[in-house]
């Protein structure tokens, strides 16, 4: 098993050269402004790098990102918890819940952008508008599907509601609040992608309008390769965990295989 | 034992459910006035087939569902929710997946507030008690379903119960593992000298375990209830399958079942007193 997963490896590196060889080799033919290669991305990427202006922008993005994100999971996993064990609750607020997540709010970002103008209140609230549906959905899903059986546990030891919701019901949906959190990854990606664009004025997404607006398309792909970069890290990183908080659940949770 | 203490009085339980068939709202009788007393340190067994009531019965005395009509007494007080006078062996045994067999064992002791010295001791106690001292940090994917029984089963030791129930504690499990189980848990009834009432449908384990095998029919009713005068060990029970009390009182049981389970049957099965 463990050589054939190393062999696996090995294929996709290969493949990776080779999609970069062919790149480098093709898009030399193609004008500049509507594409770019390898070696051209290299280079404006040491550009931006040396004038710090790269660092600057990506900080700024993971600021906006950190606090939407991380707003978004203390708010989702709270509600989702709730909606999962009050039944007035699931009735009374799930639908708004299903609304919303059935809803493109990225519609809704011109009106966010009124009431809190382009500042960094906006792009927190934009990502933090799109996290928290997978967040609320998934959490509330693994309450819904704690076996009855592990709750009659709690009645017949007594358990008092607290300690139903801490001691049985909490860790039998950590799965699925960790799958929630790692569907919400990508999704603040693109969110703060989206949020700088319209806010336009910082950021990583700041930084792709502006090369792309001044035709340096080679400039323009050095940001998104990072955000590609950042999607995978963080991606495997909440995958990580989720195996690493529910070793249990070997075969439920096995996405990144 | 102390023969004239009576531990658990059944007096008349009726347990209806509300359920639709075919779109009908109709009202399902599990239990149709059951009475019993159990005494203090006996060991009894509920059996039947599917549907008969044994296990609504249990829960009804665990407090997990309230009766209709009629009370469950434990040691003269009314059971109206569970407590920790009693404990549960579940047909799965129904272990958190998160928690290793030791931490498993300590978490009827957590609820019930024992300080965590203590409750670590217990555990380890109990552990010990079922032979498990060697997997304390498996985790309940890394047993096999007997050893998670027996982890089950000391989960409920450990709170010291009055009074254990249990709900077809070895009905998953292989022939084999079940007849050890069965032989550990004789030894442990003796040893702590606990109340027992015990759901199975195998007869050899009520023959195995029991001082009295209580027969309920499908009407939710208790047909008979039978006294097994037989030693108490299962050990030594098992040598004694071929005496003449197991294989008559054995059979009786089996009789019996089969009589008021067959719907074509019209005679009413004696009861050994009857007979005799």
């Amino acid at each position: 098993m463990k050589s054939l997963s190393k062999r696996g490896g090995l294929v996709s590196l290969i493949s990776v050269l080779i999609a970069i060889a062919l790149w480098e080799f093709f898009g030399r033919e193609v004008d500049p402004i509507f594409a770019s290669y390898p070696s051209a991305i290299a280079h404006a990427a040491y550009d931006l790098v040396a004038s710090g202006e790269l660092l600057e922008a990506f900080l700024q993005s993971m600021q906006a990102l950190v606090v939407g994100y991380v707003s978004a999971a203390v708010i989702g996993i709270i509600l989702g918890l709730i909606l999962g064990r009050y039944r007035l609750a699931e009735s009374g607020l799930g639908v708004y819940v299903y609304a919303a997540d059935s809803t493109p709010l990225i519609a809704l970002i011109p009106l966010f952008v009124l009431w809190l103008g382009l500042g960094f209140s906006v792009k927190v609230l934009i990502i933090f508008v799109l996290a928290v549906s997978p967040i609320v959905m998934n959490t509330w899903a693994g309450v819904k599907s704690v076996p009855r059986t592990l709750l009659e546990l709690g009645d017949a030891f007594v358990a008092s509601d607290s300690a139903v919701m801490r001691k049985i019901i909490l860790p039998a949906t950590l799965p699925y609040i960790m799958t929630g959190l790692r569907l919400a990854v990508g999704r603040s990606i693109i969110a703060m992608v989206v949020a700088e664009f319209f806010t336009s004025i910082s950021g990583l997404g700041g930084v792709i309008l502006a090369a792309g607006e001044g035709l340096e398309t080679a400039k323009m792909f050095v940001p998104v390769i990072l955000l590609m970069v950042l999607g995978l890290s963080l991606t495997h990183l909440v995958s990580w965990l989720e195996h690493k908080v529910a070793p249990w659940q070997k075969d439920t949770t096995g996405s990144n295989h | 034992m102390s023969a004239n203490n009576v531990k658990v009085r059944i007096k008349d339980v009726v347990k209806t459910f509300e359920t639709k068939v075919n779109g009908k709202a109709t009202t399902l009788r599990a239990l149709n006035g059951v009475s019993l007393d159990i005494m203090e340190g006996e060991f009894v067994a509920f059996t039947g087939r599917s549907g008969c009531g044994k296990t609504t019965m249990l829960r009804v005395i665990m407090g997990l569902q309230q009766a209709t009509s009629g009370t469950v007494e434990v040691d003269g007080k009314v059971v109206t929710k569970c407590g920790y006078d009693r404990g549960m062996v579940f047909q799965h045994a129904d272990l958190l997946p998160w928690r290793n067999a030791l931490e498993n064992i300590e978490f009827g002791l957590e609820l019930k507030g024992v300080a965590p010295a203590e409750r670590r001791a217990t555990a380890q106690r109990m552990l010990e008690l079922v032979g498990l001292e060697h997997s304390a940090h498996s985790r309940p994917d890394q047993l096999s379903g007997g050893m998670k029984q027996r982890v089950g089963i000391a989960r409920a030791f450990a709170i010291d119960p009055e009074v254990m129930l249990m709900d077809e504690p070895y009905g998953a499990l292989d022939p084999h593992t079940r007849e050890t189980m069965q032989i550990e848990l004789s030894t442990l009834h003796q040893k702590t000298g606990k109340t027992i009432v015990f759901v199975t449908h195998d007869i050899e384990e009520a023959m195995l375990l029991a001082d009295r095998v209580v027969i309920f029919s499908p009407k939710g009713v208790i047909h008979e209830v039978v006294k097994i005068n037989l030693p108490r060990s299962a050990a030594e029970r098992m040598e004694m399958a071929d005496s003449e009390e197991y294989i008559k009182k054995r059979m009786h049981i089996w009789k019996t079942l089969k009589m008021i389970n067959d719907p074509n049957c019209l005679e009413t099965p004696k009861s050994l007193e009857e007979a005799a």
